[in-house]
């Protein structure tokens, strides 16, 4: 990996993917979940999946996680071939530039919210010194120095969602996938968090690839991509919305 | 890191307390068995071992076929044996002689009399033999001269007191002068051979007539044993493979019936079991040593079992954690070391459990196999690294195979929780089907050892043992004057018959050579058992004759007049023996067969009814006296009146014939009640894991209850569906099972002539006692899914 792709440049483009597609089963029982998905997201870019149930959002945000392998086709990331990498380089990649935030949250339940947030620096094998001032800038910025000792069960939705933010944050990723991270909020803590998202992306330059169901937040992104059963329906720029440069 | 994996160990184990205590407990108790099992069976396995030059020593033992059939092992050899190897066989360095005094011993200092079972006359080479500690006196010689006798510690305490007994006379055997030549360790618990004293050999041979063991100097009868230590670098194969020719040579007239051969003395104490005539010698059981061994084996894999299963089981419930600290880029390896962090926890503290067990279980152990243990009898280095062996055995067993599944899961899919679709492994099937399979060999095999050992309870001995009592009175004054001393017990009216005997039933014969009628002096000689009687022996052991008559008082010319058992008469192929010639051979005694007795059982059941003869002749070593069942204590009572007036130097002594008949068993019994005891432990493990499991599934299966159940479905009918898989699993461990029990039970039997068989009845009884306790546990979990409130289980998810 070259010098000039572990710092990508605003505008050029950090995921590719040509042709991909994914199945599930096989013989008769097989169910084409994507076909054939080409796509160019940028540095720095805002995207919003829509689409129905079932059109292949969540499999299509897993891939470009690496968390699922597309069955044909291709995504490149960060010009890398994911197909091409082995596990260990994969999970690299993964642990230093993507950060995943999940509609069910998915806070480790045996954890507190301060260990929650040093489990990808753990991951990351982070020293001590800098683990602690990395978990602890995360929760003075969302004001959770507080909560730091609660376990996830004692927080509120919004405030679940919040930690699930922090913790993909923590590692100061490029891109953050989020998976309907708004679809077990009321609608308060749902504008609360998209704003936070949006803050993020504007301020940090994090590149934010989200799936969702509302219209209205799709309309936080720059480009709003909708799939209709496995295929890509219509791509449109959202008016007033663009890349802004630093 | 390491901090964060002990803490969130600790929380999982907290959080899933069940699940937990159940797995802890499962595996201290499997922890504890293994350990208890493989202390003593580690004891018993190095018996003998402190001997510097163990690995050197052996004991001849002797097969003996006789020409009427059959084989048998003794320990007993010719006394010039020891001097001839010595001479003839350069790969001997040494060879010693002990003769047992087959019926004990008085010791006397003074006013101060201690009857001693085990009074051992040995060589001088001896204390080059075997390593036995001296405390006083000299090593090299105390041994050496005519009359001088060695004391234990407590033999010297008992006979001493405060005294210093170095020097002075004891006197034994009534009316022979001893000096205590030195004072030797008391017997060590962990050695074959026990003595209370030890006289020079040199005394009987300077002293012919003492003992009146002339009979020493020559090849037959054989009464002493022999125990040789090889030279270094020199194999018992070798010496062995040069005996048949010694044999040959020293022995001829023999030596078709008689073969020697060496027996390691690693050996002595485990595989002796089938040696007759093994004087002042204790036996285990290897079979005992083997069989629990494997029980202990089974145990802790049912245990582990458990713990895999658990922990697995556990473990799917959190595929979704693991989704995600893949989704937080964790690394496979990093997941499972977590897994196996939580696994090594809860096994670590399994095994602090099993130490509190262990301690509390002391009496328990002492109950088991009769020996004493200290407190904290397991700290000890090996045991304490045992432990952490199990530890880390378990560990890696119950952390490895779900750490590596389920860190190996799809992200995606498990963040879903998608696995759970998937109920239950091949693994874990097969792990319970085991774990099942093992439980029911356990029950069959311990359910064969209480149905034999309930068959030697109802045996018929051939002769009625209760209300004997056994008065040793071998050594005592007593036989000479036997017929005013029977007088004087017979008047006393809960006394009803007294014979005096050599031997007891229960105990070894003396064999003798006889002619009997129809065989020629050179092919005809055989060797057989006698047993020297008085006329009253039928009235006292309340045997029956199959024909012809006993000895009678009133016919002088029964003397010379000989009686059979019914195997003898087997044993020549005769029909009839009434009338025909039965001589002694070498002592010129003729005699007429006058009576058959019926069979009756003198050995145990181990062994088959052996053709016996019975003559009457006084040499005596018991005297048995039936008493009426209505007052024992008073004929006792009379028994030690008459005993203290006739033999006063000797302290009164008695013992029950029905207990010490049963003391032939003790060794079998044993293993009854640790094999029993192991047996139902392991099944209430295995359970102990069922339930945890069937805990799991009902949880798991939660809303497809609930869903059934709105369907329609009747509680019974979820119970049924719950339940159904266990069945299965124990009907297949059952076919595993039932042929693998069978023959161990088989093998177990073989050991005795007198047994049960193994029928169907054992196995399918195992199988369903298994099938209840699964059901039972399972049905419990199963029942209280069914009577869930389904809207509650669905709303849940």
């Amino acid at each position: 990996m070259s010098e000039s792709d572990d710092q990508p440049q605003l505008g050029e483009p950090i995921y590719e993917l040509r042709g991909v597609s994914r199945s599930f089963g096989s013989g008769f029982n097989e169910a084409h979940v994507l076909k054939g998905i080409s796509l160019d997201i940028a540095q720095g870019e805002f995207v919003s999946i829509v689409g129905p149930s079932g059109s292949g959002k969540s499999t299509l945000l897993n891939i470009m996680g690496m968390l699922d392998a597309p069955t044909r086709g291709s995504c490149y990331f960060m010009g890398q071939a994911t197909h091409e990498l082995s596990e260990r380089q994969r999970v690299k990649i993964h642990r230093k530039h993507i950060g995943f935030v999940f509609q069910a949250y998915h806070l480790i339940d045996e954890m507190t919210v301060y260990e929650n947030l040093e489990t990808p620096l753990l991951y990351r094998k982070v020293k001590s010194g800098d683990r602690k001032s990395k978990v602890a800038d995360m929760l003075d910025r969302f004001n959770m120095v507080a909560k730091k000792d609660l376990f996830p069960e004692q927080l509120s939705g919004g405030q679940k969602q919040l930690v699930g933010i922090a913790r993909a944050l923590v590692i100061e990723p490029r891109v953050i996938l989020a998976d309907e991270p708004t679809g077990n909020l009321h609608s308060s803590q749902g504008d609360m968090i998209m704003d936070l998202i949006r803050d993020l992306n504007r301020n940090d330059g994090v590149t934010i690839v989200q799936v969702t169901h509302n219209e209205r937040y799709a309309a936080y992104g720059h480009t709003v991509v909708e799939l209709l059963d496995g295929s890509i329906d219509s791509v449109s720029q959202v008016a007033g919305q663009s890349v802004q440069s630093d | 890191m390491v901090k964060q994996y002990v803490s969130l160990a600790a929380r999982v184990l907290r959080k899933y307390r069940l699940y937990s205590a159940i797995n802890v407990l499962g595996l201290a108790v499997g922890i504890a068995c293994c350990v208890l099992i493989s202390i003593w069976a580690r004891e018993e396995l190095a018996f003998d071992g402190f001997h510097e030059n163990a690995d050197r020593i052996y004991r001849i033992n002797k097969v003996y076929t006789p020409t009427t059939g059959g084989r048998e092992l003794h320990a007993l050899t010719p006394g010039p044996m020891a001097g001839a190897l010595l001479d003839e066989f350069p790969e001997i360095e040494t060879a010693t002689r002990i003769l047992p005094s087959w019926g004990g011993m008085l010791l006397v200092n003074g006013e101060t009399s201690v009857a001693s079972q085990d009074v051992l006359f040995v060589d001088q080479s001896f204390a080059d033999v075997f390593s036995f500690q001296m405390v006083r006196g000299d090593r090299s010689s105390a041994l050496t001269t005519p009359a001088s006798i060695v004391l234990t510690t407590s033999m010297a305490q008992a006979l001493f007191g405060d005294e210093d007994p170095m020097g002075s006379v004891v006197v034994g055997g009534g009316d022979f002068d001893y000096t205590v030549t030195g004072i030797i360790e008391d017997t060590p618990d962990n050695s074959h051979l026990r003595y209370n004293a030890l006289v020079s050999w040199s005394t009987i041979e300077s002293t012919a007539d003492l003992l009146n063991y002339s009979f020493l100097e020559r090849w037959l009868p054989q009464t002493i044993y022999t125990y040789v230590m090889l030279r270094d670098g020199t194999s018992a194969g070798a010496v062995d493979a040069k005996l048949p020719d010694f044999t040959a040579t020293h022995l001829a007239s023999r030596a078709d019936q008689y073969s020697f051969y060496l027996q390691p003395l690693s050996d002595v104490y485990l595989q002796s079991r089938d040696v007759l005539y093994q004087r002042s010698m204790v036996q285990g059981s290897g079979q005992s040593v083997r069989a629990l061994g494997l029980v202990a084996f089974l145990i802790l894999l049912i245990a582990c079992v458990n713990f895999t299963n658990l922990t697995t089981a556990q473990a799917t419930r959190r595929a979704r954690e693991i989704g995600v600290r893949k989704s937080l880029g964790a690394h496979r390896r990093q997941l499972v070391t977590q897994f196996l962090a939580e696994a090594f926890a809860l096994a670590g503290l399994a095994a602090i459990v099993s130490t509190v067990l262990l301690e509390a279980s002391r009496p328990l152990f002492n109950a088991l196999t009769g020996k004493e243990a200290a407190a904290f009898f397991w700290v000890r280095p090996d045991i304490l690294l045992s432990l952490a062996a199990v530890w880390v055995l378990a560990g890696f067993l119950g952390g490895l195979y779900p750490a590596v599944v389920l860190s190996r899961l799809q992200p995606a899919r498990a963040i879903k929780n998608v696995t759970r679709t998937k109920r239950r492994g091949g693994l874990q099937t097969s792990l319970v089907t085991a774990q099942f399979a093992a439980a029911i060999v356990l029950i069959i095999a311990s359910a064969t050892v209480i149905r034999q050992m309930d068959f030697v309870q109802r045996t018929d001995p051939g002769f009625d043992r209760e209300h004997v009592v056994v008065l040793p009175v071998g050594r005592t004054g007593i036989p000479n004057q036997l017929d005013a001393f029977k007088a004087e017990l017979l008047e006393s009216p809960g006394i009803l018959a007294a014979a005096a005997t050599s031997d007891v039933p229960g105990t070894s014969l003396s064999s003798y050579s006889v002619l009997p009628e129809g065989r020629s002096a050179d092919e005809g000689i055989i060797s057989d058992a006698v047993f020297l009687a008085d006329t009253d022996l039928l009235n006292a052991y309340g045997m029956q004759m199959a024909s012809g008559r006993f000895f009678d008082p009133n016919r002088p010319a029964d003397s010379s007049a000989i009686v059979v058992n019914e195997a003898m008469v087997r044993s020549l192929g005769w029909t009839d023996a009434v009338g025909k010639r039965f001589d002694r051979v070498g002592e010129d005694h003729q005699g007429t067969i006058i009576g058959v007795v019926k069979d009756y059982h003198q050995a145990s059941v181990h062994q088959e009814v052996a053709p016996i003869f019975f003559a009457l002749e006084r040499r005596i070593g018991a005297l048995s006296v039936r008493v009426a069942d209505s007052d024992v204590s008073a004929a006792l009572g009379a028994m030690r009146t008459a005993w203290e007036r006739f033999e006063p130097r000797y302290p009164f002594e008695y013992s029950f014939l029905d207990d010490d008949f049963a003391a032939l068993y003790e060794l079998d019994r044993r293993l009854m009640k640790t094999l029993s005891f192991f047996a139902i432990l392991a099944v209430l493990v295995a359970c102990l894991g069922l339930f945890g499991l069937a805990a799991f599934a009902a949880e798991q299966r939660t809303k497809e209850i609930g869903i059934r159940k709105v369907l329609g479905a009747s509680a019974t009918s979820v119970v049924t569906l719950l339940s159904r898989d266990y069945i299965r699993l124990v009907l297949v461990a059952f076919v595993i099972a039932a042929p693998l029990g069978f023959l161990i039970a088989q093998r177990w039997l073989d050991g005795f002539a007198y047994r049960i068989n193994v029928g169907p009845g054992t196995l399918v009884i195992a199988g369903i006692a298994v099938l209840v306790t699964a059901l039972l546990t399972v049905s419990t979990q199963a029942i209280r899914a069914a009577h869930n409130d389904p809207v509650k289980s669905l709303r849940y998810e």
